[in-house]
């Protein structure tokens, strides 16, 4: 699939959020999509002969460091790789840096790991901009790597949220106005730096009008559950910063010790989170029973027919991805509908979710 | 004035009232009421609450660093719409 443009589509005045229409090779289609990440993956790979796959044109694939061997585990790349291009879908592969790992990123390591997956052929080639790079340091470094990758490779700038902030706005700036797609691996909306970095990237995104020609911001890594916040998705939180793609962190159980891996195979539906769409968030069994009456989650596992070969814990999430992009479906189609209707979106944030709601204005700048 | 609420606040406002009704109540008996949700969406919908008029907040006359909550009866919510209705 090739990528021709990145236009706005509409912005909305009240909210700031924006919807962005992406034109390839094979049709359109509109931002506020959450990736095919690595789980989601394995659910379509055990679903492939039983039901229709995620209608969905990204897949992500988030690379693990193995802790016991300290490298990268680049061998699922060929794999998720071939699958994304069967379902005709961008295909983006990064390697999921950990809060260390970015403070101790330096340009020669992050060259390396450019190269790397240059070399394997990939279309978005990933390079991570270590914590302290101004414009100017960056500038040449960039130069270079693009003068390495093909002429159909397209170089994907990836931010860590705690990126130094009196450096970033103006790096960010720079590559916003002259890149296709710009990555930035979410840490908690708790660090100081992370929120002013995620308000400038709002402010900046905020300024596109219709018609303009915009990135694809890529938001990675952030929490699913966003647990200081009123269990709010995690996509919606970091949608709200301005992201367009969204694949939330990974856990690999490989890199966890044996008494914690034990201890998460076992864990049984009622202490699995599910995405409620009338919340806009996140709960378990026992709220459900408290204020609905009922055990939701156990209720919908019924519903799971054994042959679709998923276990209990990837059919909450598979429903929870599901439950997540219709909101932001229908997300999509209200802040459409600032055209004639102006609170239109905001009215359904404010609303109709109430973790959306608690979440936008406990932490949203107010707009008028 | 009384102005109408949002569903979600409504929810939790219904579940308030079934224990409180018009007493008096702190912020933390409410807490223990609505089980599983955090202070900062109990602060929200309270703030909620009392913008849209469905809520009387006043100092605690023993502690005045704490607020006191009380529900507008239901039923002087729709009188006061209705009043406010005609008057306009």
């Amino acid at each position: 699939m090739i990528l021709r443009n990145t236009k706005v589509e509409h912005t909305d005045n009240k909210t700031g959020l924006i919807v962005k229409k992406t034109t390839t090779s094979e049709g359109e289609f509109f931002n506020h999509k959450i990736a095919v990440n690595n789980v989601l993956l394995r659910c379509e790979q055990q679903r492939l002969n039983v039901k229709s796959l995620l209608n969905n044109p990204f897949q992500i694939n988030h690379i693990r460091y193995i802790n016991k061997k300290s490298r990268w585990d680049f061998e699922s790349i060929q794999a998720s790789m071939h699958h994304a291009s069967i379902q005709k879908r961008f295909y983006f592969a990064f390697q999921q840096r950990s809060r260390k790992q970015w403070k101790s990123l330096t340009f020669a390591e992050a060259e390396v790991d450019f190269q790397t997956l240059a070399r394997m052929g990939l279309t978005f080639v990933p390079y991570p901009i270590p914590l302290d790079t101004s414009l100017e340091k960056w500038l040449p470094r960039r130069k270079n790597a693009i003068s390495q990758l093909h002429p159909s490779q397209i170089l994907v700038p990836i931010f860590c949220s705690r990126h130094k902030r009196d450096l970033f706005e103006e790096i960010f700036n720079y590559e916003f106005e002259n890149s296709k797609l710009i990555a930035v691996q979410c840490y908690s909306l708790n660090d100081a730096d992370t929120l002013a970095n995620l308000i400038k990237i709002k402010l900046r995104n905020m300024m596109l009008q219709t018609g303009d020609e915009a990135p694809l911001l890529i938001g990675l890594n952030y929490e699913k559950v966003q647990k200081s916040f009123s269990r709010v998705s995690g996509s919606f939180a970091y949608a709200c910063y301005g992201f367009d793609i969204l694949s939330e962190r990974q856990i690999w159980l490989e890199n966890m010790p044996k008494e914690v891996r034990e201890k998460i195979l076992k864990i049984e539906p009622e202490e699995i989170m599910k995405y409620d769409r009338l919340l806009g968030g996140f709960n378990l069994s026992a709220e459900q029973e408290f204020y609905e009456g009922k055990n939701l989650t156990e209720e919908f596992l019924d519903t799971v027919k054994v042959t679709e070969k998923l276990t209990e814990y990837q059919a909450i999430q598979w429903a929870n991805h599901l439950g997540q992009q219709e909101d932001f479906n229908i997300l999509n189609n209200r802040i459409l509908e600032t055209a004639y209707e102006e609170d239109s979106a905001l009215n359904y944030i404010e609303l109709e979710k109430e973790r959306w709601s608690v979440f936008w204005k406990t932490n949203m700048p107010k707009l008028k | 004035m009384i102005n109408a609420i949002p569903k979600w606040v409504w929810k939790r406002y219904a579940l308030l009232w079934k224990k409180f009704h018009d007493t008096p109540f702190t912020f933390e008996k409410a807490q223990k009421e609505l089980k599983h949700l955090d202070r900062n969406l109990i602060s929200v919908m309270f703030n909620e609450l009392k913008t849209a008029g469905w809520i009387k907040v006043e100092l605690d006359e023993k502690d005045t660093r704490k607020r006191v909550y009380t529900l507008i009866n239901p039923m002087q919510v729709v009188e006061s719409s209705e009043n406010d209705i005609k008057k306009h």
